[in-house]
């Protein structure tokens, strides 16, 4: 009797050893995997949070604790998106997606979502899993990876379209010159037409290659404000038939950083140009500078109409364009040749009161210290 | 008259540079393609000015400038190229020992092209 409890015993304690050493495994696993794990309440409270949670948002666990995964919200994503996580997770759903968070610092990162609820032993839910996977690595390497491939079509196809265009343009300017001694105006403006749409064609295909190849040529250190006069100066007699006005609004001094000048005036010619598309009837556009953390900042402000949110999501995606004869590439080459000066671009915008884009650049000689 | 020799493999570019150049009042030589060029450079006709294609089968435009200086021969010359490897070209061509390059891409301006020929010209018979 006596031995048999003993062998109970230790029957029990046997089990209840496999028992922990299987919950450690488990809790090692989940604690270890570099996805972030994050387990809430039925309401959305977080009661657990795993290290690779910590390292990549910077939140500590107690800082989360009793809080909801809200405070990680980007604001890129609507109403509608977590409307219809909440419907899915609470109707005992997996929910998957992909999406952009914000960390602690303010930083946006992206991650594969997928939501599990957890149910009790009489099957009702009573908590969420969410596993995150950091894929904004993954997003940037895709995205090389496809500029790199994009670059060598490009080439080659700079060569191939290059080569017709003029042999078109060329047998337009011959004609004109025939049609020179028998003169027809509409012939001639048929003419003109082609060979200006050639040196179109011919700029477009320019720009592909800028945005295939964003990489800085001849840094100089530059007075931004100097670089602002000359593209403003060129731009002005147009905005002027457009009933549109350029103030100036410099900081006082100079505002270097060390850049690629062509570059940075055709970053300026067409945020400028954009602020102009967008006040068809004309309006005001405002560029300020000042100096500000070690960064020079460009502000150039329109009060045109603006950008719904579906539109400025998607504002500095390759090929996405709203305008009728737009290439879709102005603001994603704007956005690669600051980036290729390690500043930043950013943008404000509110559907018919106007859009402010932001240029960051490193003051020239000083370490940026934002 | 000025002898301009258009080096250009594409036939319908040749004939249009041709045609334009012949029109403004220069005499025009036309090769096809690189071996043409080189035949026509180690001839007895004495060229002004080259306007030279780069990316050709066979004879590449680098090729002829190479031959050109192995045969001392000093003939004014602009690129005139569709192609977007432009940097890479100017190092080529320097290395080589050109103390300058002049690179116009395509599609151009003819009248541009005619103006840029004939400053270049003037330069030559002022120096």
């Amino acid at each position: 009797m006596e031995e048999n409890r003993v062998g109970e015993i230790a029957g029990l304690e046997k089990r209840l050893k496999a028992a922990e050493e299987s919950l450690k495994r488990l809790s090692a696993a989940v604690e270890q995997t570099r996805d972030m794990v994050v387990i809430t309440a039925r309401d959305g409270s977080i009661e657990y949070a795993n290290p690779s949670f910590e390292r990549v948002t910077g939140y500590s666990r107690d800082e989360v604790f009793g809080k909801t995964p809200r405070i990680l919200k980007s604001g890129r994503h609507g109403r509608v998106f977590y409307e219809r996580l909440w419907d899915t997770i609470l109707a005992g759903d997996i929910f998957k997606a992909e999406l952009i968070d914000k960390k602690k610092s303010d930083e946006f990162y992206r991650v594969e979502k997928t939501v599990t609820p957890i149910r009790d032993n009489d099957g009702s839910v009573t908590h969420f899993v969410s596993i995150d996977r950091d894929i904004t690595g993954h997003k940037e390497m895709e995205k090389t990876k496809r500029l790199a491939r994009l670059g060598e079509l490009a080439a080659d196809m700079a060569h191939e379209v290059n080569n017709p265009l003029m042999i078109i343009s060329g047998n337009a300017q011959l004609s004109l010159m025939s049609v020179s001694q028998f003169p027809d105006p509409e012939i001639k403006n048929y003419l003109e037409t082609i060979v200006r749409e050639c040196q179109r064609a011919k700029t477009i295909v320019q720009r592909l290659l800028k945005f295939s190849h964003p990489s800085c040529g001849r840094l100089k250190e530059t007075d931004i404000n100097i670089t602002l006069d000359m593209v403003t100066g060129m731009l002005e007699y147009q905005f002027k038939l457009d009933n549109i006005e350029l103030v100036r609004n410099y900081c006082w001094g100079e505002a270097l950083a060390l850049v690629d000048e062509q570059q940075m005036q055709e970053v300026f010619i067409n945020l400028l140009n954009n602020a102009r598309d967008a006040m068809p009837a004309g309006g005001r556009v405002e560029i300020s500078t000042y100096r500000q953390n070690g960064m020079v900042v460009i502000e150039v402000k329109d009060n045109g109409c603006g950008m719904p949110e579906e539109v400025s999501a998607r504002l500095f995606e390759p090929f996405f364009t709203t305008k009728e004869k737009g290439t879709g590439l102005g603001l994603s080459v704007c956005y690669d040749i600051v980036r290729a000066h390690k500043g930043k671009l950013q943008f404000k915008s509110r559907a018919g009161e106007g859009t402010t884009f932001i240029i960051f650049l490193p003051e020239a000689g000083r370490a940026a210290d934002v | 008259m000025y002898k301009i020799l258009i080096v250009e493999d594409e036939p319908e570019m040749a004939k249009v540079l041709r045609e334009f150049l012949a029109r403004t009042g220069f005499e025009v030589f036309t090769a096809l393609g690189g071996e043409k060029a080189i035949e026509i450079l180690n001839s007895a006709v004495k060229i002004d000015f080259i306007i030279l294609d780069m990316k050709m089968p066979k004879v590449s435009g680098i090729e002829v400038l190479s031959e050109m200086r192995n045969k001392n021969l000093t003939y004014p010359f602009i690129i005139l190229t569709g192609s977007i490897d432009q940097d890479k070209y100017i190092r080529d061509i320097k290395n080589m020992g050109y103390p300058s390059v002049e690179i116009i891409s395509k599609p151009v301006d003819l009248f541009e092209l005619v103006v840029i020929i004939k400053n270049k010209l003037d330069l030559k018979r002022n120096s």
